[in-house]
């Protein structure tokens, strides 16, 4: 799964998730694209889960671009902790995402073909998507 | 080369504020530079769309009973809906050459990809040093010969009406064999990435 080699610091703040995706917000690569419509956080995971699902349905045609990357650690406390003692430890690693970021991008398939895998992947995602073309 | 028509109308207001109003009427602000001083002006999204549909370079653009030959030079895109928001065109003098971006058209089915062969195109857009009365509205590029590990670099495409500007070692397209998907093994995943700026204990 997707997650940075060396970080500055182990644990951020979550932070603001305001406005639209000011890059990634057009096809950089491929033909056609999954767009995010709302902002949320994309786990790597479901970055990966969706991945599968693409390379699976287009099976050996194609050629796939992940344009997210997760580089921002969740922290969780253990079950059952009383509150305070600090901060929880890094759980799980998460891309920010926000409406107009494209997340995957497809290539060398048909136009229904690819459709058909980008709704796949977009039923592992916490968020609403678009399937866009540049034809 | 056939060229299209686009009324405009002139656009006193400017800011955030009346181009918002404006977008909210169904028009598009725009301006026209290049030669003269620049004028702000705004089309009606409506025939902007009908003109974007029509592979039209070269626009004749109508405002207050006067045209102006034009290109459009930039737009600027709404990053969610993908409605334009602003259309930049640049006025254009006969028997001046111009540098423009040309959209490329690949035909026919690649050999190699009826042998199994992935197909990938890396340049969408040619830039081209063109007089205006030869734009041409695409670039067509026969791809029917190209067979798996081949591809077109920018040096192979000559054309007698207009000169391409980009890296001539720059590919344009290729065909390629298509990767098998590795399978990685669970064991094999980081635990934790290093930390940087992280304390090291105090030697006593």
């Amino acid at each position: 799964m997707l997650m940075p080699k060396r970080v500055k610091y182990r644990k951020t703040h979550r932070g603001r998730m305001k406005g639209n995706a000011q890059k990634g917000n057009y096809l950089a690569f491929g033909t056609y694209g999954l767009k995010a419509m709302e902002s949320g956080w994309i786990s790597s995971r479901q970055i990966e889960a969706s991945r599968i699902a693409i390379t699976r349905h287009v099976k050996r045609g194609g050629k796939v671009w992940i344009r997210i990357f997760p580089d921002k650690p969740v922290t969780q406390k253990p079950a059952e902790t009383r509150m305070g003692k600090g901060k929880g430890s890094p759980e799980f690693w998460v891309a920010v995402v926000k409406p107009g970021r494209i997340m995957f991008e497809l290539e060398g398939v048909d136009v229904e073909l690819a459709k058909e895998a980008m709704r796949l992947a977009a039923h592992k995602l916490p968020i609403k998507t678009k399937f866009i073309a540049n034809e | 080369m056939s060229v299209a028509t686009l009324s405009a109308a002139l656009r006193v207001e400017t800011g955030k504020n009346s181009n918002r109003r404006t977008r909210r009427g169904g028009r598009i602000p725009g301006v026209i530079y290049g030669e003269k001083s620049p004028v702000n002006i705004t089309v009606d999204s409506h025939d902007y769309y009908l003109l974007t549909k029509s592979e039209h370079n070269l626009i004749s653009l109508n405002i207050e009973n006067k045209s102006e030959e034009v290109i459009i030079r930039e737009v600027q895109y709404h990053p969610v809906h993908g409605f334009p928001l602003h259309i930049d065109f640049m006025r254009v003098q006969k028997g001046h050459a111009l540098t423009m971006s040309v959209p490329v058209h690949f035909e026919g089915r690649a050999k190699g990809v009826i042998e199994g062969g992935l197909f990938s195109s890396h340049l969408d857009e040619l830039n081209i040093s063109v007089l205006p009365k030869d734009i041409p509205e695409h670039i067509a590029i026969d791809i029917a010969g190209l067979g798996i590990g081949d591809q077109i670099r920018v040096s192979d495409l000559k054309f007698e009406t207009f000169k391409i500007l980009n890296d001539s070692h720059e590919v344009v397209c290729q065909v390629q064999r298509p990767k098998v998907e590795t399978v990685v093994e669970p064991g094999e995943e980081r635990v934790e990435p290093e930390v940087i700026t992280e304390r090291k204990p105090k030697e006593e």
